[in-house]
Parts: C-alpha cells; structure tokens; sequence
C-alpha cells in the first residue's frame, strides 16, 4: 500500500526508469481491463469475429459448392450435347445413319468426363491455394 | 387467362415500339430496354464511384474498387501479366451481366441473362475471338491444343475428336449455364409466389422460404457473373498459353 503511495506520479517517473515502450503496454493493459469494460467487450467480438471469419475461409461458402457443382453438370452435358447433334449432322450429309451419330455421342461422354475432370482438378488447386 | 397466371410469363418478350429496317425485325423490346437500362446504371455507378480520386475511399468508391480489384484479380491469377490488355473487356462482361442478373431480380423487371440466345452470343463471340486470338499468336501451332505434343501418334484418331468436341462444347456450357442458373430460379420465385396467394393464411410458409430463396438468388447473380468472367478469363489463358 504504502508503494502505490510512492509510484503515484508514475507516468512522469517511469518512462526514465524503464523507456517509453514499455510505458505504453502498461497503460494499455490498464486501459482495457481497468479502465474502460467496453473495451474488453470490443476485444472478445473482434476475436470472434476473427475466428469465424477464418472457419469460414477453410471450409468455404456453400453458395461456391453450389456453382462448382452447376459448372461440373453443364460442362459434362454441353459436351455430350456438342457430340451428339456433331454425330447427327454429319451422318445427315453422308447418309450413314444412325452409325457416326453412336460414335460421336460416345466421344461427347468422353469429352465431358474429361471436360468435368479438369474443372474438378481446377477446384481443388483453387482450394489448395486458399 | 390461365397464361396470365404462367411462372412462364415473365420470360415473354414485349415490342415496345415497332421497328423495322430493310424487312428485317429490330423492333425495340423489354429486353432491350432493360440492356440499356443496366448499361445507364453501369456507367452512373461507376461515373459516381470514379467522380472524386480520395486517398481513404468513400462508400462508392470502395464499392467500385471491390468490383475492379475482383476482376484484375482474376484475370491476373488466370491469365498472368499478359492478360492485362483484356482486362477492360472481361470488366464489361462482368458488369454487365452482373447488372442484368441484379436488375432482372427487381419484381416486374425483365431477367434478359434468362434468355439463352442473349448468353449464347456473349459465349459465340468469346468463343471466336479466342479462336481468332489463339490463331493470331500461334498461327498453325493452335492445333497443338487439340493434340499436345510428347503424345504417341497412334492415339490421334481418339485424341482429336474427343479434345475436338470439348472444344466445341465451351460456348454451350457457358451460355447453358448462366440461362439456365436464372431461368430455373426465377420460375422456383414465381411458382412459390403462386402458393403464397392460393394458400391463403398458411401461405406464410411459401412466403418465407421466398425470401431465402431471394437472398440464394442474390447471391448466385453474383456468382454467376463471376464464374462467366472467370471462364473467359480461362480460355483467353489457353489460347495465350496453348496448355490446360
């Protein structure tokens, strides 16, 4: 008690005895859990916050699964739609009906799958540099 | 009527003022006015956004930045350095469509990215200007992203039709995409708006889930931009590198 008493004028004596910086810290320890409650309030938000924010960034929104998962979908029928009418076209103008048309949807399943795989293959090294 | 009451009916197109030239339609239409009206919101966003160059942005300008720090950052980790002279074009396409999805989800408004021929010619052109770039930088070399080199020949005949074909499939995955995305929500809004009325009291229910379905909505307006500028940003890469 008798102590306190004698480090009363600190913030004048002290930045000589122990530099500015740690002055500083002090104060600021002081400051948050004397002096201001609201402060410490602010703090624990702010670190929610913080925490959430970060969960968020490792699992990613739903919403981008979402649009990943409609891009692996159209990508896959575009193709096998591209290959089919290609097919039906051609053995319109060579009269070889239905045979090129069988061929070409076959290579359309290939092109999708393929076409899917690397926007899947995409997805997960955009995920890896996140 | 029963088509007065179609979840259909917001997709018809309206003349709003009779035009032809040369015996050719070019009648103005909702969806043309609804162009020119994300065109006029485009550019007074940006007018406003760009109007005073502050140090510590305000509301508008940060907004504006978000939106060009968003695409210079794609087009920067898809394309690389050399991408950076079409950035001012994917900045256009994004903002528009962006607008056009936004705009179209305003109640009596007109969602002119719901029509698959006006996605299908953003995609047409994406698709033979990046052909024609590929050709320009490359010349005959291009094919090679048909058939990449280091593969043993006799793979040719299944490698190029199978490569070919995806290639081809790019504008109609793009276009099927974006027009399918607002087409499908938008006729899920209007279908559960109808339950809300013939349900009387218990059409709270539908009314709620209405209003998730909205903010889902929101949020894939956005998405959708984003996936069609980030996919332009994509194909430009392969044309520029020749490499998947």
């Amino acid at each position: 008690m008798g102590s306190l008493t004698v480090f009363r004028p600190a913030p004048i004596v002290l930045p000589f005895l122990c530099g500015i910086a740690r002055v500083e810290v002090l104060e600021c320890a002081m400051n948050k859990s004397e002096l201001d409650p609201s402060m410490e309030r602010l703090d624990s938000q702010i670190s929610r916050h913080k925490r959430a924010q970060e969960a968020q960034k490792k699992n990613g929104p739903s919403a981008w699964g979402l649009a990943w998962a409609m891009r692996l979908t159209t990508e896959m029928l575009a193709a096998m739609l591209v290959g089919g009418v290609l097919g039906w076209l051609i053995d319109g103008w060579l009269g070889t009906r239905p045979w090129l048309l069988i061929v070409f949807l076959l290579i359309g399943i290939i092109a999708g799958t393929l076409n899917a795989y690397r926007a899947a293959r995409r997805f997960e090294s955009a995920l890896g540099k996140r | 009527m029963a088509s007065d009451h179609s979840p259909l009916e917001q997709f018809a197109i309206k003349r709003l003022v009779d035009l032809d030239i040369g015996g050719i339609d070019v009648s103005f239409t909702n969806s043309a006015a609804m162009m020119v009206i994300a065109v006029i919101c485009i550019t007074t966003f940006l007018m406003i956004g760009t109007r005073r160059h502050a140090m510590v942005p305000g509301r508008w300008q940060s907004v504006v930045e978000l939106a060009y720090e968003l695409v210079a950052k794609s087009v920067r980790d898809n394309i690389g350095t050399e991408g950076r002279p079409y950035f001012p074009f994917i900045f256009s396409l994004f903002m528009f469509l962006l607008f056009c999805n936004v705009l179209g989800l305003i109640p009596y408004s007109f969602t002119v990215t719901s029509h698959i021929i006006v996605t299908f010619v953003f995609a047409g052109v994406i698709f033979v200007g990046v052909t024609i770039l590929g050709f320009v930088r490359h010349g005959l070399k291009f094919f090679s992203l048909f058939f990449p080199p280091g593969v043993p020949i006799y793979l040719a005949p299944l490698l190029v039709p199978i490569e070919f074909v995806s290639y081809l499939s790019r504008p109609i995955s793009l276009s099927v995409r974006l027009a399918a995305n607002m087409m499908a929500g938008h006729t899920m809004l209007k279908v559960f708006a109808g339950f809300v009325v013939a349900l009387g009291l218990v059409g709270v229910a539908p009314l709620v889930f209405i209003v998730l379905l909205y903010a889902l909505e929101t949020l894939i307006a956005f998405l959708q931009a984003y996936v069609f500028a980030v996919l332009t940003c994509l194909y430009i890469n392969d044309a520029i590198h020749l490499h998947h």
